[in-house]
């Protein structure tokens, strides 16, 4: 050690002894403790964050998977009727089923057909056990499925052996059924 | 006996502030830093002192034991408890230089606050010469790096205290020394 390390460090010794902690401090400091934590908002934000991305994303998901009712019209074969078509609220089908999502729009395309030559079919309501339907002498039967049945019945209850005024849309749909004022006349 | 072993079973045998920190941690009993607040407190403020006032240097010794206090699971006993001690009291302050604007880290290292007026060299030699002047001569890197040798930090402790390489902390004692020496009209050897 050179006179200079000797110097300084008397010096600094010295500095210490005349410098020392007050006694007020250390008692301080010996009655130290933690402080209560506050919540800490900026501590936080990685948290919320990560909260309002995951709801972003459910959100997302939800939109992409979620597939509303949609309207499908199904055309079914039967010896006593010319056309029998089922009206139906239904979930889309994925696009694995593509063959048969093409199958039904064929069948769609041609119930509209069908349907849009009249926006006003007269027929006859009856239940067949499984579902409400429409017989339209021997030409049509349109059956409608249970869920379809309840929105088109929310205004006025149905029953059977009623006649009935089918109201359908553009693409064929049916948009109300209304109680009849005349029975059809059916030609044989 | 019996007695004698319930006195045994609350009294703390560590004096090895590694083993103080270690019981300290482990049991949560304030009594072992109380113990490390006897054997450093007056260190680390009068390392804050030198570079601070007695008001600031006894907040910022407050503030680092409650780190040592919340932050006692952080402490891997890679480096002895008295650097980890000094690495907090060390941030603090930098922080409150930082809030003040009292330092720009990147001009400091290389300015010295040399007043070589005629009128403060006659007022030195009047005076009765203190650490504190001598340390005023120098800028802050220099000036902290001094005062953990003269703590008794090695190099490497001051480059863990003060996160420099050091090389670097050597050529800052360095150049500390120099301007010591001139002050003191020592020769550094």
């Amino acid at each position: 050690m050179n006179k200079l390390d000797e110097k300084l460090q008397q010096l600094y010794q010295q500095s210490k002894t005349e410098q020392p902690m007050p006694d007020q401090l250390r008692q301080q400091l010996l009655q130290l403790k933690p402080e209560q934590r506050k919540t800490n908002w900026k501590s936080l934000w990685p948290a919320v964050q990560g909260l309002a991305a995951s709801v972003a994303l459910i959100w997302l998901a939800q939109q992409l998977w979620w597939q509303p009712a949609y309207y499908q019209i199904v055309l079914q074969s039967d010896a006593n009727y010319h056309q029998v078509q089922l009206h139906s609220l239904a979930k889309n089908e994925t696009s694995p089923q593509q063959t048969a999502y093409q199958q039904r729009y064929q069948q769609y395309q041609q119930a509209r057909h069908q349907l849009e030559q009249s926006n006003s079919l007269v027929g006859q309501l009856s239940f067949s056990g499984q579902h409400w339907q429409v017989e339209v002498c021997d030409q049509l039967l349109v059956k409608i499925d249970q869920q379809l049945a309840l929105e088109l019945q929310k205004d006025l209850p149905w029953h059977a052996g009623q006649w009935v005024e089918l109201k359908t849309g553009q693409q064929g749909q049916i948009l109300a059924i209304i109680s009849g004022k005349a029975a059809l006349q059916c030609n044989s | 006996m019996l007695l004698s072993w319930f006195n045994r079973s609350g009294a703390l045998p560590e004096t090895d502030p590694q083993q103080l920190m270690q019981g300290y941690i482990q049991t949560d009993n304030p009594a072992y830093l109380a113990q490390l607040i006897q054997c450093y407190g007056d260190d680390l403020y009068h390392f804050l002192l030198k570079q601070s006032d007695p008001a600031l240097a006894a907040d910022l010794s407050q503030q680092s034991w409650l780190k040592v206090m919340e932050q006692k699971q952080q402490f891997a006993g890679h480096s002895s408890f008295k650097t980890w001690l000094f690495a907090i009291g060390r941030n603090l302050l930098l922080d409150e230089f930082r809030k003040q604007k009292r330092w720009v880290y990147e001009i400091s290292e290389d300015l010295a606050s040399e007043d070589n007026s005629p009128a403060a060299a006659v007022e030195q030699q009047q005076s009765e010469l203190k650490l504190q002047h001598l340390l005023e001569l120098l800028p802050l890197l220099q000036r902290e790096t001094l005062l953990l040798q003269l703590e008794g930090f090695s190099l490497l402790q001051i480059a863990q205290i003060t996160k420099a390489e050091a090389e670097t902390v050597k050529s800052r004692l360095r150049y500390a020394r120099q301007a010591l020496a001139k002050q003191l009209g020592e020769h550094d050897e």
